[in-house]
């Protein structure tokens, strides 16, 4: 689904992504983890054609990006740093235009696909109102339902759950839980702090089948700015029960998520520079 | 993209608002004029209004010649500014894009939905200039005899006005120079929404891309007034614009129309050609 080859991204001075290799599959909850700053959000939009690769190599269903994104867009959705909408329109509209930019699909069944988008993300009843008087949690919703439309292949989702209640969380994890021929492969970056074991890395990585963490700066005095290679290995198998050493993830099999100890495993990072993201294999 | 982009500048409620207030500022002046039956003399205040009083058919025109300086070129360099920049301040340009829509079609529609909002505004102003025009200022016949080879001469009286050189205009010479009129001013200001469109690929603020093209129009009016800057007058976005006043000589002095074609048509490619360079290769991280 992704592939990516030691993928750069540089802003002047500041490196934000540093040598990333990705391997996302068909059927995969794959999650990116790590805190604030840490090149999540540009991976993605390297990965939408949004943002041009300093260099590395992309392929999203096999097609390269950004030279032949166009093919591949119209089977991705996608919520990027935040839902967005026309604020004076209403929630339908805005689905409307949304749906009716680019590569639109037919015009008939277009009432039906925004129905059926709204009622997957619990925003069936919603009425006529502007999206400007709408709350955070269904601005949210709305946003999701955006990149439901077109039912696509690939979600890549920013931060799904972000200003929703614990009812919504629990309803968007199990839309993404859901069997793969109704939820597709999906890659959630998501923010967390660079602790194995910790009981928030442990949440957010526990929907996910596959995780991969981005750090940023390690944290001082913690034990992930070992040098040698046999330090960082005690270091990161600390929470895990059979990483390896040269392994930065361990795909394995799908967890269910009443797994307890379920934690995500290796750190794609830690490099010289502050929020590089990377990850060598 | 084109109906989604027509679609969304008829739905914005700016759009309406703008175009009412356009239309509004002439019809507060006929009012004044048409109470007070007070004109400036010919050669002063806005252009053709002295005539006015004669004949309200010309109103159209001295209502493009209102409109003209400050308020048509702001309205359409804020709405022209927040075309790209607008999108990418709410956030929408990411997702628009993510569609996938090209961002060469993007910038296309973009420019085809300015382009109807500006000849809509042109065109509502006209249109509201002449039916105030006539209910205000009625018009005054004037007899056309046409002494042909017959025993009886033919009378024909038509509405008519006269042009800026004098002569007799018929309703339709007044409705095909003010056509050509429209058009002149429409490409004008289609120059000022090219100067906003480059800068909004340029910010994502869309009140700086206003701002910066009305700058630019004002740098250009005060440079075009100047002595001193004589050598590069002839090439500023603002020299030609009231040269559609040429319209309404007999003949129609075609030199200056001419020339503010031209020069509004480089501005207009030049500065697309420059707004679509930009955009097609920056990193969108609004």
């Amino acid at each position: 689904m992704i592939v990516t080859r030691a993928l750069t991204k540089r802003y002047g001075r500041v490196l934000a992504v540093d040598r990333v290799d990705l391997d996302v599959r068909e059927g995969d909850r794959y999650g990116f983890l790590g805190p604030n700053g840490s090149g999540k959000t540009t991976v993605v939009r390297m990965l939408l054609g949004l943002v041009y690769a300093t260099s590395g190599e992309i392929e999203v269903m096999g097609r390269p990006v950004p030279s032949r994104v166009t093919e591949v867009l119209p089977q991705v959705g996608a919520l990027v740093e935040g839902p967005s909408c026309y604020g004076h329109l209403s929630g339908r509209a805005n689905l409307a235009l949304i749906d009716a930019a680019g590569r639109a699909g037919p015009r008939r069944t277009r009432g039906r696909r925004i129905a059926g988008a709204l009622d997957r993300v619990g925003l069936a009843g919603v009425d006529n109102r502007a999206v400007k008087k709408y709350s955070l949690g269904m601005r949210q919703r709305l946003g999701l339902a955006a990149a439901l439309l077109r039912s696509p292949r690939l979600l890549v989702l920013d931060e799904p759950t972000n200003g929703l209640d614990p009812q919504g969380i629990r309803e968007i994890r199990d839309l993404l839980a859901a069997p793969r021929s109704s939820c597709p492969a999906t890659s959630c970056p998501r923010s967390s702090s660079c602790a194995p074991g910790s009981a928030s890395w442990t949440a957010a990585g526990s929907s996910c089948s596959r995780t991969w963490t981005s750090c940023g700066r390690p944290p001082a005095g913690s034990c992930c700015a070992p040098r040698t290679p046999t330090a960082r290995r005690r270091c990161w198998t600390a929470g895990s029960r059979s990483a390896t050493a040269t392994a930065w993830w361990s795909p394995g099999p799908t967890r269910p998520r009443s797994t307890p100890a379920w934690s995500a495993r290796g750190c794609g990072c830690w490099k010289s520079g502050p929020s590089a993201a990377h990850s060598s294999s | 993209m084109i109906g989604v982009e027509l679609v969304k500048l008829v739905r914005r409620p700016r759009s309406w608002v703008s175009i009412v207030l356009l239309c509004g500022l002439p019809v507060v002046v006929a009012v004044f004029v048409a109470v007070t039956h007070l004109v400036p003399p010919p050669g002063q205040g806005p252009t053709l209004l002295s005539a006015v009083l004669s004949n309200g058919s010309l109103y159209p025109a001295a209502a493009l010649a209102i409109v003209l300086p400050i308020f048509l070129p702001v309205a359409v360099a804020v709405v022209a500014g927040d075309a790209i920049a607008g999108e990418a301040g709410s956030g929408m340009l990411r997702y628009l894009l993510a569609r996938p829509v090209g961002r060469t079609r993007l910038l296309v529609a973009k420019l085809i939905a300015l382009t109807v909002y500006t000849v809509t505004a042109v065109v509502a102003v006209a249109v509201t200039a002449y039916i105030t025009g006539r209910v205000l200022f009625g018009s005054q016949p004037v007899a056309v005899t046409n002494s042909g080879g017959g025993t009886t001469p033919t009378i024909i009286v038509a509405h008519a006005a006269t042009s800026l050189s004098g002569t007799a205009l018929t309703p339709a010479d007044i409705l095909v120079r003010t056509a050509g009129a429209i058009a002149f001013i429409a490409v004008s200001m289609l120059g000022v929404g090219a100067i906003a469109l480059f800068l909004s690929t340029v910010t994502d603020s869309s009140l700086g891309a206003a701002l910066g093209a009305l700058a630019a129009l004002v740098t250009s009016q005060v440079l075009v007034s100047l002595n001193a800057a004589g050598s590069v007058s002839p090439y500023l976005p603002t020299r030609y614009w009231l040269a559609w006043v040429d319209f309404f000589r007999e003949p129609i002095l075609w030199r200056n129309i001419d020339r503010g074609f031209a020069v509004q048509a480089v501005y207009v490619v030049v500065l697309l050609g420059a707004a679509w360079a930009n955009f097609a290769t920056k990193d969108i991280t609004s």
